[in-house]
């Protein structure tokens, strides 16, 4: 398996009347074909910012990518303007997302049947008829039930949930390398996200598509997900697989994290303070003024690059990496 | 930080450090940076600003008094003492427009006033009530706002017959109807916020309720609203004073000075021309500063820069 | 019973659906249909279900934000559930709301001690400003809030703070009931373990202070909780101590919700199986006969959608409404 994408050192800016927030920060990942990624951190930590940035989704002004490479297949997204030819064949043909408001990313005047034929004709060039029959096939993939009469429905007949698993059909018809999911299942009820994730990690695994999730459920991640980045203050503090992260975290952060999702009969453990403002800050750990492990030597260094740990497992905490050498 | 320190640490190894987690936004500073951001909301802001300074100094501004007569030099050209010339009874026009300044402000601004004032009232009971006070209030409302607001102040001007008063009084009561509209919708959605039921559950009186949670959260759009009728107001006092129902001769309105004019149209176009244009510059000037303090009370503008 | 707090008795709010340019009544939304509990002084007492169960109309029966069509609501001794507005001031400070939304949920033009002191005001408990202000101090050290922050605006806050605001405000009248409307839903990770620990504390400080918990979170209710009462479309489905709901979950309904709420950890998540729920949630304008839960019900029998189960007591203090015991 080769690397389907490679993000390196990935820098987004919005400039705002406090000041010029830098939500993403030199950000370097990869993803192989056909793994699952979670990206995990609160809001505000640039997980949606980062996939947006991929995309080149950002609104602009005040948002601009100013710094990193993202090779998707070998080819640098960020060399392609906006709006290209190219861009547009890599949005929704080769990498696709879903989003977090099913209805807003609908449009409500046109039935199903028509946007999600919309995106074939587009990318791939058949004729109407054709279309119509992949996006049955798709939507009965996704479990819609009587797909050959939901596909002539409008969104605002269908519930949250079944308007997110046409998202999920619309997001497989061509057949993309790669997902996105944003959010994709935080704002359904527990039943129907469960559905719904199930339902995702059998589609991906069925043609072997790489899934991205954007979440801040670590729930979701932990029974999905093959590795995870965990983001804080626009930076990538420790990434590697589940099972490494849940076993020994090494970033405080991370630490917290798990400590803070109430568990039967532990107490919770709660991060002191809030996450920082992205405004102006030193190159130093941004996770320090609510780090309980901090050291002398965070004040004085910056923040470095995430350092093996071993395996896949990467941290940026001087301190704990220290403590192990 | 500031919650930690004081809620005396369960593990009190970790002091976190100070951090402003939301630098403070100067919101008068950025209020000004959108409202002047557009140039032409700045001259008509300017324009007004110096209106209204020459109409509260208009004794001290103007060249001649407003009802000085100069039976010798009737219909005169501009000249260096009359710099837009004189009427027919030897007026000096400048002196006129500046003077008519005056009026069109204070009927202007008590016009607003009025109509802004009974409306709010209204709109706040009709939309914080529900079903059938605030069907009759709204459905009484439209009945009013499709009735011709032209002819509804001419009648109403022509029964009152009474100056400035009096015209006042017929436009506002064409104007607030559009008040109650407004506010009733604001009301409507602003009741719905989580701080009005907050409220509501802690026994907060009603009365209370609307005036200190509901009115000021209806304020920027009323604003807009009243700067906006500022305009109109004027217009429909100087359409009234034209008409001969608003504000009689000699007072200088305006209107009336148009209409004075239009008579010698041929030959001295200015008469009329002049304080048409004068009339046009500050409803213009007025609908400008509406648009631009509509962006700088919009929250939506809030925090973007471009 | 006379020394609980609240006593629900088979309350019932149908709100009608009007239609029409003559308002008439074309249906009703049966948002709760016949529910019971109490709630004893300085007990918790978690309300779990998915969106459109009924559990935050529930709430706003008790705050009497809405007259409930049928059944009883005595709090502290005195039936509220149809007493006139007037007459009901006087327990309006006894009882408080907490809500979901926290940008919502404070006035924005009011500054941060005003927003607290406001019921302090209403029910003239303090007289003079030097008093008012050093009960708000107080309020806002208790809440974790540093009292210099009382002359800021609620847009100077962060989530996190405005929430406690929030609860600070909450807290003014010295109430015996706080009803929690999805206190932490909107909150991050970090922020809710936080929030959750804030309840928890204030409940020791003031021993007969009670929470009615509402959310969707399984894990948060069974952390906070005393007791916990699952609905379903406007009925308790099971209700016992939280103790014995997890670890003997008896409800079809229940167990999937369980089942459905993602564990944090990946050791746990590979060996455990999930129920995954077919369908949507009915709609309750037009909820199924009997057993509302039998159209998604992996136990469902005949007799099922002919009868409602009454709430059984099953012993340990477990009460369970299911045909299939």
């Amino acid at each position: 398996m080769g690397n389907l994408l490679e993000v390196n050192g990935l820098t987004t800016e919005f400039r705002t009347e406090r000041g010029v927030v830098r939500a993403v920060n030199n950000i370097s990942y990869h993803l192989n074909e056909g793994e699952i990624l979670g990206i995990v951190g609160e809001s505000g930590c640039g997980k949606s910012v980062s996939q947006l940035s991929i995309m080149q989704l950002i609104p602009s002004p005040p948002g601009k990518v100013v710094a990193g490479e993202v090779l998707f297949e070998g080819q640098d997204l960020l060399k392609y303007t906006k709006n290209s030819k190219e861009m547009c064949q890599v949005r929704g043909n080769k990498i696709s997302m879903v989003f977090q408001e099913p209805m807003t990313s609908l449009n409500p005047a046109m039935t199903i049947n028509k946007q999600m034929s919309e995106v074939l004709i587009e990318h791939k060039g058949v004729s109407k008829r054709e279309a119509r029959e992949v996006c049955i096939d798709m939507l009965g993939q996704v479990g819609v039930a009587d797909p050959k009469r939901r596909a002539d429905d409008f969104p605002h007949h269908m519930s949250g949930g079944m308007r997110q698993r046409v998202m999920v059909a619309m997001a497989m018809l061509c057949n993309p390398r790669l997902i996105i999911a944003d959010e994709a299942t935080t704002a359904l009820d527990a039943t129907i996200q469960a559905q719904l994730l199930e339902l995702m990690y059998g589609i991906v695994n069925k043609y072997n598509t790489a899934l991205v999730m954007v979440t801040h459920n670590l729930g979701v991640v932990a029974r999905y997900a093959n590795r995870i980045n965990v983001m804080y203050a626009g930076r990538i503090v420790e990434t590697g697989t589940v099972k490494e992260i849940w076993a020994k975290p090494m970033h405080p952060y991370t630490e917290g994290l798990l400590k803070c999702v109430p568990r039967l009969g532990e107490k919770l453990v709660a991060i002191k303070g809030m996450p920082p403002s992205l405004i102006g800050k030193p190159d130093t750990c941004p996770f320090l003024p609510r780090c309980k492990d901090r050291q002398q030597c965070c004040f004085e260094n910056p923040l470095p690059k995430p350092t093996l740990v071993d395996g896949q497992h990467y941290t940026s905490c001087m301190v704990r990496l220290e403590g192990m050498a | 930080m500031e919650i930690e320190n004081v809620k005396g640490l369960t593990d009190n190894d970790v002091e976190v450090l100070d951090e402003d987690l939301l630098p403070p936004i100067n919101e008068f500073k950025r209020f000004v940076r959108v409202f002047f951001k557009r140039k032409i909301v700045l001259v008509s802001f300017i324009i007004v600003v110096t209106m209204l300074v020459v109409a509260i100094f208009a004794d001290f501004v103007a060249p001649f008094g407003p009802y000085e007569q100069n039976l010798h030099n009737t219909l005169a050209a501009p000249c260096s003492t009359h710099l837009l010339g004189t009427d027919a009874l030897g007026r000096d026009l400048l002196s006129r427009i500046i003077f008519g300044m005056r009026v069109a402000f204070s009927a202007g601004i008590s016009t607003v006033l009025v109509s802004a004032f009974i409306g709010t009232i209204i709109g706040l009971i009709a939309g914080y009530s529900k079903g059938i006070v605030q069907t009759v209030i709204m459905r009484l409302t439209d009945a009013l706002m499709s009735f011709p607001p032209i002819i509804l102040a001419l009648l109403i001007a022509s029964i009152l017959r009474m100056g400035v008063p009096g015209v006042v009084l017929a436009i506002a009561i064409t104007l607030f109807p559009g008040y109650i509209r407004l506010i009733c919708g604001q009301v409507m959605s602003v009741k719905q916020n989580d701080y009005v039921v907050a409220a509501k559950v802690a026994g907060t009186k009603t009365t209370h309720i609307l005036l200190r949670h509901v009115l000021p959260n209806c304020m920027s759009p009323l604003i807009v609203q009243m700067t906006m009728m500022m305009g109109v107001a004027i217009m429909a006092e100087a359409g009234l004073s034209f008409l001969g129902i608003g504000i009689l001769p000699p007072t200088p309105a305006w209107g009336s000075l148009t209409f004075d004019g239009y008579r010698f149209l041929m030959s001295r176009p200015l008469l009329s021309i002049a304080p048409g244009l004068a009339i046009m510059i500050l409803v213009f000037s007025f609908n400008m500063i509406g648009d631009g303090l509509r962006d700088a009370l919009d929250p939506k503008m809030r925090g973007s820069l471009d | 019973m006379s020394q609980s707090i609240v006593d629900v008795v088979d309350l019932k709010m149908h709100f009608p659906v009007k239609r029409g340019f003559f308002r008439r009544k074309v249906g009703e939304v049966k948002a709760i249909d016949g529910v019971s509990f109490s709630i004893n002084p300085g007990e918790t007492l978690g309300l779990v279900g998915e969106s459109g169960c009924g559990k935050t109309t529930v709430g706003r029966c008790i705050t009497r934000l809405y007259r409930p069509s049928e059944g009883q609501i005595i709090f502290e001794g005195s039936d509220i559930s149809h007493m006139s507005e007037h007459k009901i001031r006087q327990h309006r400070k006894r009882m408080s709301l907490v809500f979901q939304d926290p940008y919502s949920a404070l006035n924005p033009r009011m500054h941060a001690k005003d927003i607290v002191g406001e019921t302090l005001k209403t029910h003239k408990l303090v007289s003079g400003k030097k008093e008012y202000e050093e009960r708000i101090a107080e309020l806002f050290i208790m809440s974790g809030l540093s009292p210099d922050m009382m002359d800021r605006y609620p847009h100077e806050f962060s989530g996190g703070q405005r929430q406690r605001l929030s609860i600070a405000r909450s807290l003014a009248c010295d109430p015996t009931l706080i009803v929690c409307d999805e206190p932490i839903s909107a909150l991050d990770v970090s922020m809710q373990a936080q929030i959750l620990n804030l309840l928890q504390e204030l409940q020791e400080k003031k021993p007969n202070l009670s929470y009615l918990f509402i959310s969707h979170d399984l894990l948060a209710v069974q952390y906070i909780s005393h007791r916990v009462a699952v609905m379903y479309l406007g009925r308790i489905v099971e209700m016992s101590n939280s103790v014995e709901l997890y670890a003997n979950t008896l409800h079809p309904y229940s167990q999937a919700l369980l089942s459905a709420q993602p564990v944090p950890d990946p050791v746990v998540e590979e060996t455990r199986s999930r129920i995954i729920l077919t369908g949507d949630v009915p709609t309750p304008l037009n909820p199924p006969n009997g057993c509302t839960f039998h159209t998604r019900c992996p136990r469902a029998k005949p007799e099922c959608s002919a009868t409602v189960p009454a709430l059984v007591d099953v012993g340990n203090d477990h009460f369970v409404a299911c045909h299939c015991l």
